[in-house]
């Protein structure tokens, strides 16, 4: 059969697609860090048992960023062990008098921002903290609040500890619930 | 699909979900490619990106291993990309460059950043209606078949010749070449 996709014009055009892509791709590449990381853990909060726990190590381009990520899992991990003992097993967020503190794990990012209804979806910048932590702490009325983390300006990132997410244009939201008792006395 | 993939793709079916990170590491890029033709936007193809692997996964035990992996990949991603471009432009009208060119120009971040890199190729495509764009990109970068691209797009195998063949034209003329139908 003659397939005129093999014709000359038709092999320049698709070399040309192809190539021209590909470089663009090479030049975007940094973008796509990390996105085996935030796969898995989307995946692992939908899963139902929610037990999955992906190694880090074979995740990471580099060492280094393991190792970081690493550290930073360890002291989640203890400030979530601290946070249970305290009797603040419903929630996943650190509460005190002073308000809630929010909390992301994103060591490769530049800059992290909170934008939710109760900043009138206007970003508010996170500080980092040691291990590739970002935290900022608000203080919140008791009641259900939608927010995200926006990542280098640029990306819409959930939270991986919220208490529920919803979906709104094309967006995945994260929710949270404040009531007065974790609002009121809680403490990190 | 090499003999490693098959292991890993068996592994994440019996549950091993770092294999399925392996498989992500491993096409990401090819798919990120298929997506920045198909949206335009690398935050976009981003998003398609993402969507495409844990949509892949969620359907994982419908994939025949006989078959090859990256087209059946690539077609969810075409699929996605598509839906996606309906939403925006259900949702930001105003962001579609596919047929409201003249909003990048008045967006000086965009400028500033088109003005920095030339993206020939996205540019060219991005002059393609999305109903030329998907196929041709599907076609020529995911190597996709007529039948795979009929089902990433929903549309007759009949229609998606047809629309590829247009499509080849009108690119030809935007890069400036004769146009020969």
């Amino acid at each position: 059969m003659n397939d005129p996709e093999n014709s000359k014009p038709e092999k320049e055009l698709k070399e040309y697609i192809v190539k021209g892509l590909n470089s663009e791709v090479e030049e975007e590449k940094t973008r796509l860090r990390g996105l085996e990381g935030r796969v898995l853990s989307q995946l692992s909060y939908e899963s139902s048992d929610g037990a999955y726990m992906p190694s880090f190590f074979s995740l990471f381009p580099s060492p280094k960023l393991a190792l970081a990520t690493s550290l930073t899992a360890v002291l989640i991990a203890g400030l979530l062990t601290g946070f249970l003992i305290g009797g603040y097993v419903n929630t996943p967020f650190f509460s005190s008098t002073n308000g809630f503190t929010f909390v992301i794990a994103y060591p490769e990012a530049q800059r992290v921002e909170l934008a939710g209804d109760f900043t009138n979806w206007q970003p508010r910048q996170l500080k980092k903290r040691s291990g590739g932590l970002w935290s900022i702490k608000l203080d919140l009325e008791p009641g259900r609040y939608e927010y995200n983390f926006i990542i280098n300006d640029d990306r819409w990132v959930p939270d991986p500890r919220a208490n529920e997410y919803v979906r709104s244009y094309d967006k995945l939201s994260s929710v949270i619930y404040v009531d007065d008792r974790r609002q009121g006395s809680g403490s990190v | 699909m090499t003999e490693e993939d098959i292991k890993l793709v068996r592994r994440t079916q019996s549950g091993d979900l770092e294999a399925w990170g392996k498989i992500t590491r491993k096409y990401k890029e090819k798919v990120f490619g298929l997506a920045l033709g198909i949206m335009g936007e690398p935050a976009d193809a981003d998003d398609v990106v993402q969507d495409t692997f844990i949509r892949a996964y969620e359907k994982l035990d419908q994939f025949d291993q006989e078959r090859k992996f990256t087209p059946w990949l690539l077609t969810i991603a075409g699929n996605i990309a598509r839906n996606k471009l309906r939403r925006n432009k259900f949702m930001n009208p105003l962001d579609n460059p596919g047929w409201l060119k003249s909003s990048e120009s008045r967006d000086p971040a965009k400028k500033v950043n088109q003005e920095k890199k030339n993206h020939l190729v996205r540019d060219s495509l991005a002059e393609l209606d999305e109903k030329y764009r998907i196929p041709i990109v599907l076609r020529y970068y995911g190597e996709l078949t007529y039948k795979e691209i009929s089902k990433a797009t929903d549309l007759p195998a009949g229609t998606v010749k047809t629309r590829l063949h247009r499509a080849k034209s009108k690119l030809k003329n935007i890069l400036g070449g004769d146009g020969n139908e």
